[in-house]
């Protein structure tokens, strides 16, 4: 037995011309709450149907719990899906579709009933068993279909964007919900969706895809702080980029020249001419007093001004004509920077991170 | 109880209603439909029934009002079989129409994009010949020296010709083909509107396709085969020229005996009385099929 429960080796999943997963390879850890998180049409769900049973890797080999899942279809795999539109039976009770996956395996009547309502209670709705699926809210769909999905003890389970029919507050609710639930029962949750905050929130593990390809696998503070690509510095928050050649190397530090603007960041392995990107998150950036004695300072003003409340987002246009994203905690009870307003901004080397891979 | 009454307005009636603007538009809708069926379906049914209790002696009906007519009906075997008969060919004739026509609807209904489209015309093309057309076709087919035959002669199967015109099988073989199209299209548009992943999700949760069709997609098809089965039963038992033209003498159904009495003997009193059983029967076995399969509570 491996410490995997799901392993992909040099998976490759090709649909007529179009390759829609192209040479992966990743483990997902026993008990581990596992993101796929990408931009549409990036291969997740793809590997996703591939895992439960319903695509067939055109290459490469998938195991679970340490069996190898060839020829396997989906009725037979230790794997469970919440389907993105849910897929619960109509023409069911509530009871009778969180029973369907157990009638399926055999089992006596009493035992049934017994593991649909530990289900009914894991999920909050005792009282809901006789309820027709119609009756419900959104919510309470939600939740039927992870009873439906869980209650055959899969060893991993497998979420397609199931939270996306739901409006914001719900969605943040269910989100609690499921990281609960998970704790609860411990089964190996991969999460597949498009959106990078609820992958942040919830996942121990995110594997973030573009095009077929995982960009970046790791958790969400790794990923968050150590973008390795411009694609994973993008796509999870915002950030600002600076495309530029390496100027200079001193010791553990280079100076990277993009455009007018010469960066000092941390950073080693890289030659003097290379082709590299400096990622720079905007709160990270500091303004005004703060950024007088910083290496990286530069002079602009303030173009724009979105006030939030506990902080505000400025958009600075610098003197050479570059526009950064500069993110302010209101930590004063004063007024923000009013547009037109001469700025210095700046931050310490080590802020910003060095990319070296899939620059554009 | 409706809204009007519980917004505490006092409940309007149909005359209120009519006068209104909004009546008077709906009156205006309806009224053609109501003439229609009053002139040509309520005014001929009445008399249909009038008529069969009616004397008839030596070609003159003369009215009146006996039971002759029904105690003929009911009392006689050679209609009484006929009466099964017919009975026994929409069931039979449904039954096959259902068999072969759900895995075509299926099918149909589970093909992709431009492919349904074409499929669907495909099944809609029977509707553009009329049955005689079809039915005259048939009888080509399965004549003595017809296509069957020829080539079961030429795969050396048969020495003789079979006899397949005017038996029971042809006229089967002949009301299943022209009747098929009304059980395909309902279940077609009950299949189209299943989600697929409705059955994606009962194979994820343990179930082969064999019980996925069983407690997924049949359940959930079950108002187009109940509509179909209808359909095609009712169609089938009315029929009277596929028994006509592949059956012969010896294959009548009930229609082809009603048409007899009316137009050969003239005798509209017995015809009448033949006319009206049959009406009652299949009205009473819709009311024991509703029952039983509730289709009107089948939806959503």
């Amino acid at each position: 037995m491996t410490e995997h429960d799901v392993e992909l080796t040099r998976v490759t999943k090709t649909f007529a011309e179009v390759v829609a997963v192209d040479d992966v390879s990743f483990g997902i850890r026993k008990g581990e709450f596992f993101s796929l998180l990408g931009p549409s049409g990036c291969g997740k769900t793809t590997i996703m149907r591939m895992i439960s049973g319903f695509e067939t890797p055109t290459k490469g080999t998938i195991t679970i719990a340490g069996e190898d899942m060839r020829n396997r279809p989906p009725f037979r795999r230790p794997t469970n899906l919440v389907f993105q539109h849910l897929a619960l039976f109509p023409h069911m009770t509530v009871e009778q579709n969180i029973a369907f996956g157990l009638e399926m395996q055999g089992g006596s009547k009493a035992e049934i009933a017994r593991s649909v309502g530990q289900m009914l209670d894991l999920i909050q709705l005792p009282e809901y068993g006789k309820r027709r699926i119609g009756q419900l809210s959104g919510g309470q769909k939600q939740r039927v279909a992870i009873a439906r999905a869980l209650v055959r003890q899969p060893t991993v389970l497998l979420l397609d964007e199931p939270l996306g029919a739901l409006d914001l507050k719900l969605r943040e609710q269910m989100q609690l919900e499921l990281k609960r639930i998970q704790r609860e029962v411990g089964t190996t949750f991969v999460y597949v969706t498009h959106d990078q905050k609820e992958a942040i929130t919830m996942s121990n593990s995110i594997a973030v895809m573009n095009a077929g390809v995982i960009e970046q696998i790791g958790d969400a503070n790794e990923i968050y702080e150590n973008p390795r690509t411009a694609f994973v510095a993008h796509f999870i928050g915002e950030t600002n980029l600076f495309e530029g050649k390496v100027d200079a190397m001193d010791g553990g530090e280079i100076t990277v020249g993009a455009d007018a603007l010469a960066i000092r960041v941390p950073g080693n392995g890289v030659s003097t001419g290379q082709k590299v990107s400096v990622s720079v998150r905007p709160e990270k950036v500091v303004l005004g007093e703060a950024a007088r004695e910083l290496p990286n300072r530069y002079d602009g003003k303030v173009e724009d001004v979105i006030y939030q409340g506990s902080s505000t987002s400025y958009q600075i246009r610098l003197d050479g004509g570059r526009l950064v994203t500069v993110m302010e905690q209101n930590v004063e009870r004063g007024e923000p920077r009013h547009a037109g307003a001469s700025v210095t901004i700046g931050w310490r080397p080590d802020k910003g991170v060095l990319i070296t891979e899939g620059l554009r | 109880m409706s809204a009007d009454a519980a917004a505490g307005a006092a409940p309007a009636s149909l005359g209120d209603r009519l006068r209104s603007r909004a009546g008077l538009r709906l009156g205006v809708l309806l009224a053609p439909g109501f003439v229609w069926l009053v002139i040509f379906f309520t005014v001929p049914i009445a008399l249909v029934l009038v008529f069969s209790f009616y004397h008839f002696a030596e070609g003159i009906m003369t009215p009146g009002f006996t039971l002759d007519n029904y105690a003929r009906a009911l009392g006689t075997d050679v209609y009484r079989s006929v009466f099964m008969k017919t009975m026994r060919y929409g069931l039979t004739v449904t039954l096959i129409c259902l068999i072969v026509g759900y895995p075509v609807a299926y099918f149909v209904a589970r093909s992709a994009g431009r492919w349904r489209n074409l499929l669907f015309v495909a099944l809609i093309i029977p509707f553009w010949t009329t049955i005689v057309v079809r039915t005259f076709a048939w009888k080509i087919m399965l004549g003595t020296n017809g296509l069957v035959n020829y080539g079961l002669r030429e795969l050396g199967i048969i020495d003789m010709p079979l006899k397949f015109l005017y038996t029971e099988t042809a006229v089967m073989v002949g009301l299943t083909h022209v009747f098929l199209p009304f059980m395909i299209l309902p279940l077609y548009a009950v299949l189209e509107k299943i989600d697929p992943v409705l059955e994606e999700a009962a194979m994820d949760l343990g179930a082969g396709r064999i019980r996925t069709f069983l407690r997924v997609t049949l359940p959930l098809s079950l108002p187009g085969v109940s509509t179909g089965c209808l359909l095609v039963f009712i169609l089938t038992i009315g029929s009277f020229l596929t028994p006509d033209i592949l059956g012969g003498p010896g294959e009548l159904m009930i229609a082809n005996v009603i048409r007899e009495e009316y137009y050969t003997t003239f005798n509209w009193p017995f015809g009448g009385a033949l006319a009206s059983i049959f009406l009652i029967i299949t009205l009473v076995m819709i009311l024991v099929y509703n029952r039983l399969f509730r289709f009107d509570k089948l939806q959503g």
